[in-house]
């Protein structure tokens, strides 16, 4: 692979998986949904 | 104001996975690396990045945001969502908001289709149906469109055989009623819950596969490669910047309906902003990631840089079925590996079809009286009914046709309305402060000016380009062959009809609960 190919990839696919798992562990330790009445 | 029993997430896991189920459909795994290939490799990364900070993320925000605070007043399609918007104040509000009833409806239709093939082909992998269709890999290659076409040919005999297709959608349609009729918890977030991870674990294992291959015409890291060299000439063409915009709207479901439909099942309390952006992200692990890592390198592999190059640009379903038809055939399991991907497809299609059905089934439940269950035959019944004009008249580009308006156009049309209605008539402070309540993420101060400024002027420029450069020579059906001229404008007039009864019931059911 090209040198820019390699850094475009691996930049590109490291940010979205760590800001997807990062997100995702988060909402998920958070609240689970409200189920009080409005 | 709707006499329904109130429906509501059962867990938190199961709105995120039901959210992503919405997003991640065909589009991360066929649209993404031909639009990526097509348009700079990895220079399109670069707008399509920036296209997801500052159109994808607001957008996702809004949406939820607009949902949540509908269903607050118990509204759970997007008309009552738009009149409350504007405290009631504006009545066209809600005729407009029509338009987030109808456009899902239609893509639902269509899309159930689609799903349907993905479907046939898990069934026809199981039984080696397309596989060995030729000598070599060009003709097998062949082999495999042949049978596509015949597959798509009603009354066909010589590939799938005659009526198959008839019978995968009405299998599809009434698995997707099925699972519409058990409500939000019981059937969507089960649906979720079981179907993304297991789409996941597929994606991933063929990723594998995909990546591990012995290199043939070429490698997997040329093929890796093809996507994601940047050809920097291109970052000043103003078509690839589009082209990553527009690939927001399909990759995130935004300008639809099905968000906020989603979203309102929410309580007030309920944060949007981390669950938003964390659905927005997982959507694009499964595109980026991926997407981008299978269909096209395993092109590559087999077809070479210049045979995936012609592949990519025949389009998504040349890529999907056939390429990876052929390819999937050409390895040991074949029969297993083909199921593997198609049946991955088919679980994308479904998650994102109960989504696009949402809307109406909400829109009947609330201005109709219907039970959810009545709602869902009557959503079924309609999808099946309408559905087999496209089953029977795909040659004609009926499908195209409604994909164009209501599944490319008409997102953006809808999009550039709601966020017109959020930042400027319910005003951004309001909609700051909405967004804020109960959140678990504080967002950046600085996508208060995004949402108000940055996001609309991308809208209206996107707007405007694809009105001039494709929707007008598309209404005017300039180089559509004279024999499929009658046949769109049925496919018109059923999507104006649709729009017509639309309005007719929802003005109905105002002025009987007199609300104007």
């Amino acid at each position: 692979m090209e040198p820019f190919a390699k850094i475009f990839m691996f930049v590109s696919m490291g940010s979205v998986t760590f800001l997807a798992f990062y997100t995702v562990m988060r909402t998920i330790k958070g609240d689970p949904p409200s189920s009080e009445d409005e | 104001m709707s006499q329904q029993p109130n429906e509501q997430w059962g867990t938190r896991i199961g709105l995120v996975l039901a959210m992503a189920g919405n997003a991640v459909g065909l589009g991360n795994f066929l649209r993404f690396p031909v639009q990526a290939a097509q348009n700079g490799g990895g220079t399109f990364m670069i707008p399509y990045f920036i296209s997801f900070l500052l159109l994808g993320i607001p957008l996702m925000w809004i949406e939820w945001g607009v949902g949540r605070h509908g269903g607050r007043f118990g509204h759970h399609s997007v008309p009552g969502m738009f009149d409350v918007l504007t405290d009631r104040k504006k009545k066209w509000a809600k005729y407009f908001g029509i338009l987030g009833v109808i456009m899902p409806l239609v893509v639902f239709i269509y899309y159930t289709y689609i799903a349907s093939w993905m479907l046939g082909f898990s069934f026809f992998s199981l039984t080696g149906k397309y596989f060995g269709l030729g000598d070599d890999v060009q003709s097998r290659a062949e082999g495999v469109r042949t049978f596509l076409a015949s597959y798509q040919d009603i009354g066909d005999t010589t590939g799938a055989g005659g009526f198959m297709p008839i019978i995968f959608f009405a299998i599809t349609m009434l698995f997707l009623g099925w699972v519409l009729a058990r409500g939000i918890s019981g059937g969507i977030e089960k649906l979720a819950l079981y179907g993304v991870p297991i789409l996941f674990l597929f994606a991933i294992v063929l990723l594998v596969r995909i990546l591990t291959l012995e290199p043939q015409a070429a490698s997997a890291a040329d093929g890796l490669n093809f996507i994601w060299n940047p050809n920097w000439s291109e970052l000043g063409n103003a078509r690839v910047w589009l082209a990553a915009a527009g690939q927001m709207f399909f990759t995130l479901s935004v300008g639809m309906g099905s968000i906020q439909t989603y979203s309102s099942y929410l309580k007030r309390k309920d944060d949007v902003t981390l669950t938003g952006l964390s659905t927005a992200a997982t959507n694009e692990f499964a595109e980026v990631v991926l997407g981008g890592t299978i269909a096209i390198p395993a092109a590559v592999i087999f077809f070479g840089v210049a045979g995936a190059t012609a592949i990519a640009n025949n389009g998504s379903f040349d890529l999907g079925i056939v390429a990876m038809g052929t390819v999937l055939g050409e390895i040991g399991g074949s029969e297993i590996w083909g199921f593997i991907w198609f049946f991955l497809l088919f679980i994308a299609g479904v998650t994102s079809c109960v989504a696009l059905a949402s809307p109406t089934i909400a829109f009947l439940q609330e201005e109709i009286g219907m039970t959810r269950r009545n709602a869902a035959r009557a959503v079924t019944a309609l999808g099946i009914g309408l559905g087999l004009f496209h089953v029977f008249f795909l040659q004609r580009g009926v499908l195209d046709e409604w994909d164009y308006w209501a599944g490319t156009f008409g997102l953006v049309v809808f999009a550039a309305l709601e966020v017109f209605l959020f930042s400027y008539v319910f005003g951004i402070n309001r909609g700051w402060d909405e967004l804020h309540e109960g959140a678990d993420l504080k967002i950046p101060g600085f996508y208060k000016p995004v949402m108000k400024w940055v996001t609309p002027s991308f809208l209206l420029v996107l707007l405007t380009w694809w009105g001039w450069t494709e929707a007008i020579p598309k209404l005017r059906m300039e180089g559509v062959p004279e024999e499929n001229v009658p046949y769109l404008w049925v496919a018109r007039a059923i999507m104006a009809l649709m729009c017509i009864v639309g309005v007719v019931l929802l003005k109905r059911s105002w002025a009987r609960r007199n609300l104007g």
